[in-house]
């Protein structure tokens, strides 16, 4: 398993335990079957990186996500879609903004279409 | 060919102002261009890449002038003088202006091209590591990442290592064919480093950003962009089908305003042309005349470099 596939299953695990984990918790469910040591190596990384907190509890340490996966995918989202404009040109969109007349200028075009078998009205979602 | 230093400005000049002008408000009105997005997009790169070289030409022949008979001598001249390291000899205060100009410009336009280069990088993996965090790799679709969210969105992270990313939201608002057809349109981005196509319309905009020509060029080569992936993903899918991912998407982005609303803020309505497109036969240009504009967009860029390269050399 890659160095980065690792870090996202301990991210999950602690995400998915608010009460904190560890490093010997971890070893057992994930689903590689790390070594311990690659388990510590892992979780000191993320500490570094600034995603994990760490608290001492008798002679191992508790780890615990600082911020849920919650907040993480809001802050992905903000930058994928609240760009400012310098960033405009970093991503490319299917879709970028749209109004409601597009919209409806839409829907005109595609009911001139001759084959509404295409999907057009058949499908209700 | 006796090529007068003046004359030279004058002409460069001349072209930069119509390059910056009348020619990027008429190619953006030209319909070929949405027929064949290719074709369209080179000549647009040419325009831009030769209105900047025509301004620094300009400037330069007005700093060599007096230097010799011709621009190429006298640009010669001014090479050697400035290996032997006395470049201003025989400039007048006007030349020397004119030579900062040419520098300026020249050093400018590079430095936003290594800004804008390094930024996008910068952004870019800022965010593909967030990604890569949160988001699970797609069993289904290869490459594919899904955020779970429930606002439908996908976009192309390009560059070296690029990610395309969907959203949960999407995967239930379409269908399987018209989602095949979203991800084929943006892992065509990121095949054909479509980035890197739009970087010196980034540069020049962030050169000259109250140009509305500029702006003008630059929106319209996104909007290329987008129908060249477009075409891509109705090779493989079908017009209608693509189409109707648009519009579906459209659809709910409208009815959630669940995303923050971009800074792009006015749409600027391509996604109408994209799909109206889509959904009529497919013209293409004729050949001779897809010749005719990349030869053109050559000579745009050659004519300069011919001026410039020898006497450099």
């Amino acid at each position: 398993m890659r160095l980065g596939e690792l870090e996202r299953a301990v991210m999950n695990e602690l995400w998915a335990r608010p009460e904190g984990a560890l490093a010997s918790d971890l070893v057992s469910v994930l689903p590689s079957g790390p070594a311990h040591t690659t388990v510590l190596t892992i979780l000191d990384r993320l500490v570094r990186k600034g995603l994990v907190t760490r608290v001492k509890e008798g002679r191992a340490h508790r780890y615990s996500a600082l911020q849920t996966k919650d907040v993480h995918v809001a802050e992905v989202m903000h930058e994928a879609f609240a760009g400012a404009r310098d960033r405009e040109s970093a991503l490319s969109h299917f879709l970028d903004s749209v109004s409601a007349d597009d919209v409806a200028a839409l829907r005109r075009v595609l009911d001139a279409l001759d084959d509404p078998g295409a999907g057009a009205g058949e499908r209700s979602k | 060919m006796i090529l007068k230093p003046l004359l030279v400005a004058v002409c460069f000049f001349g072209l930069a102002v119509v390059l910056l002008g009348p020619v990027p408000s008429m190619l953006s009105k030209a319909g070929w261009a949405e027929r064949s997005p290719r074709a369209g997009l080179v000549l647009w790169q040419a325009i831009t890449s030769a209105a900047g070289l025509s301004m620094v030409i300009a400037a330069l022949a007005l700093a060599v002038a007096p230097l010799a008979l011709t621009f190429r001598h006298g640009l010669h001249v001014f090479v050697i003088q400035t290996l032997e390291g006395r470049p201003l000899d025989g400039l007048g205060a006007s030349e020397v202006v004119a030579l900062i100009w040419a520098v300026a410009i020249a050093g400018w336009l590079l430095a936003l091209l290594a800004r804008t280069t390094i930024q996008n990088a910068r952004l870019r993996g800022k965010h593909r590591a967030r990604i890569d965090l949160v988001a699970e790799r797609s069993e289904r679709y290869q490459g594919v990442q899904v955020i779970d969210h429930p606002a439908a969105a996908a976009y192309c992270l390009p560059g070296m290592r690029a990610r395309v990313v969907i959203t949960s939201g999407l995967i239930g608002l379409l269908d399987e064919r018209e989602l095949v057809a979203v991800l084929d349109h943006e892992r065509a981005h990121a095949r054909g480093r479509h980035h890197l196509i739009l970087l010196p319309f980034d540069v020049l905009a962030a050169a000259v950003p109250r140009l509305p020509a500029v702006r003008l060029a630059r929106q319209c080569a996104a909007r290329l962009v987008e129908m060249l992936a477009d075409d891509h993903a109705r090779r493989r899918n079908g017009g209608p089908v693509v189409a109707l991912a648009l519009l579906r998407l459209a659809a709910s982005r409208a009815e959630s305003g669940a995303l923050p609303q971009g800074a792009l803020g006015a749409a600027d309505h391509a996604v109408v042309a994209r799909a109206r497109r889509l959904t009529e036969p497919v013209t293409p240009v004729p050949a001779w005349q897809c010749v005719l504009t990349y030869l053109s967009a050559f000579g745009l860029v050659a004519i300069p470099m011919t001026l410039l390269v020898p006497c450099l050399t």
